[in-house]
């Protein structure tokens, strides 16, 4: 009887166990669908042909809803190189979203004039991305080109 | 059937195993013939057999031709491995007559579904089941091994998905170098594609440039870098490289560079 009672307790622990595990690699989230996540962006692009070689530097916040919006949060300054004139803004760009396989197809809102100079992907209205974890707080965001920026969540 | 000899050595004729939990770990297994021999010691206790007995119940009945030396041989060998499991001079040797088995006790014991047999010289006492696997390893019979595997698999169990993790990330970054505190991974397929050399010169230049310094915190540093030509023929390259404080809250600075060649 002993025996037994062993046994059912040893059977429910596996049982608990395994539950919690395919739990855990079931809901495993590569891409969350509710998240923010923040970053800093020092920029320094001479590749274009224009006399304006640009430096800037941003905060960047993102936040995504799991109904379809989300929202981010640009701040930052940006300026040609050789020239005295500062371009500082704070733009809140609204956006909504859709999933297509691994990436986010982003639609953006309404954009503040020059910020594209801080951040040269704010300037096309759709943009693709991908959000990956790579551990428990950084994210990798990527387009389907090249890697951009890495950012980070708060703990948990 | 199987036989208990003075109460601790269990004798399996079918698998030609001794097995004594107390003497050795592990059972023993007989050769076929060291088998036959002591089966017939076994059914023969406190019996004289002459070496011409053995030698035709053995081989001669099979159209074996063999020797007395040969009997010796086997007869040593068995009697090292009783010695193994604690049953020293249970063979004795008679001079000029022969051998003899000589156990204070020996005991049958049926399998399941095995019919009682009652034998000449055997005195028989009772019935205990037995399962083989269990008995040819003490360690696995014991509660300690039986709580030892079940706590293994549980964490095992357990532990599954931090692995499934961690493979995944294996597949998404790979380490190139460690400086200090810092680890320098990278995500992408063009830059994986780099030699180690390549990309450690362009990281010891970004980490002169902007003062990185690594001996003090734990950092991630994730390092991606294109080269492509334009249509007016130019090359341009593009380097991103993220600085992450590791199992921090603090936001990760990325430090981005466009140029023209």
């Amino acid at each position: 009887m002993k025996q037994r009672i062993h046994l059912v307790i040893m059977t429910v622990i596996l049982l608990v166990s395994l539950a919690y595990s395919i739990v855990e690699i079931y809901f495993y989230e590569d891409t969350p669908l509710n998240f923010t996540c923040r970053s800093k962006v020092y920029v320094l692009d001479e590749s274009e042909y224009s006399s304006c070689a640009r430096k800037s530097s941003a905060d960047f916040f993102l936040s995504i809803n799991e109904n379809g919006t989300g929202y981010m949060v640009v701040s930052g300054s940006s300026i040609c190189i050789g020239e005295k004139d500062i371009t500082t803004l704070t733009d809140i760009i609204n956006f909504n979203y859709t999933k297509e396989a691994d990436f986010y197809s982003f639609t953006l809102g309404k954009r503040k004039l020059g910020v594209s100079r801080i951040s040269q992907l704010l300037k096309d209205d759709v943009i693709k991305l991908k959000i990956s974890r790579v551990n428990s707080n950084d994210y990798i965001i990527t387009t389907p080109i090249s890697p951009i920026m890495m950012c980070t969540t708060d703990k948990d | 059937m199987i036989y208990v000899i003075n109460e601790h050595l269990k004798y399996d004729p079918l698998s030609a195993t001794l097995y004594s939990p107390e003497h050795h770990p592990d059972a023993l297994t007989l050769s076929r013939v060291n088998n036959s021999i002591f089966l017939i010691f076994v059914n023969k206790n406190n019996e004289l057999i002459s070496r011409s007995y053995l030698l035709k119940e053995i081989w001669e009945n099979q159209g074996i031709d063999s020797s007395n030396n040969n009997l010796n041989n086997h007869i040593s060998i068995l009697r090292k491995s009783l010695a193994q499991c604690g049953c020293d001079e249970i063979i004795k040797t008679i001079p000029k007559k022969g051998l003899m088995f000589s156990a204070n006790t020996v005991r049958i014991l049926n399998r399941k579904g095995e019919k009682k047999t009652v034998q000449d010289n055997v005195r028989h006492i009772g019935q205990e089941p037995l399962t083989p696997a269990l008995r040819q390893n003490k360690f696995l019979r014991s509660p300690f091994a039986k709580l030892t595997l079940f706590t293994v698999t549980v964490l095992t169990i357990l532990l599954t998905p931090f692995f499934y993790e961690k493979i995944k990330l294996f597949y998404l970054r790979k380490e190139i170098l460690r400086i200090e505190q810092c680890r320098f991974y990278v995500t992408d397929h063009d830059t994986k594609l780099l030699s180690k050399e390549d990309i450690r010169s362009r990281i010891d230049v970004f980490m002169k440039n902007k003062s990185i310094d690594c001996s003090r915190l734990k950092a991630n540093v994730y390092f991606s870098f294109m080269e492509s030509i334009d249509a007016m023929g130019k090359d341009k390259t593009s380097q991103v490289i993220s600085y992450c404080l590791y199992n921090s809250s603090a936001k990760c600075i990325n430090y981005k560079e466009y140029h023209l060649k």
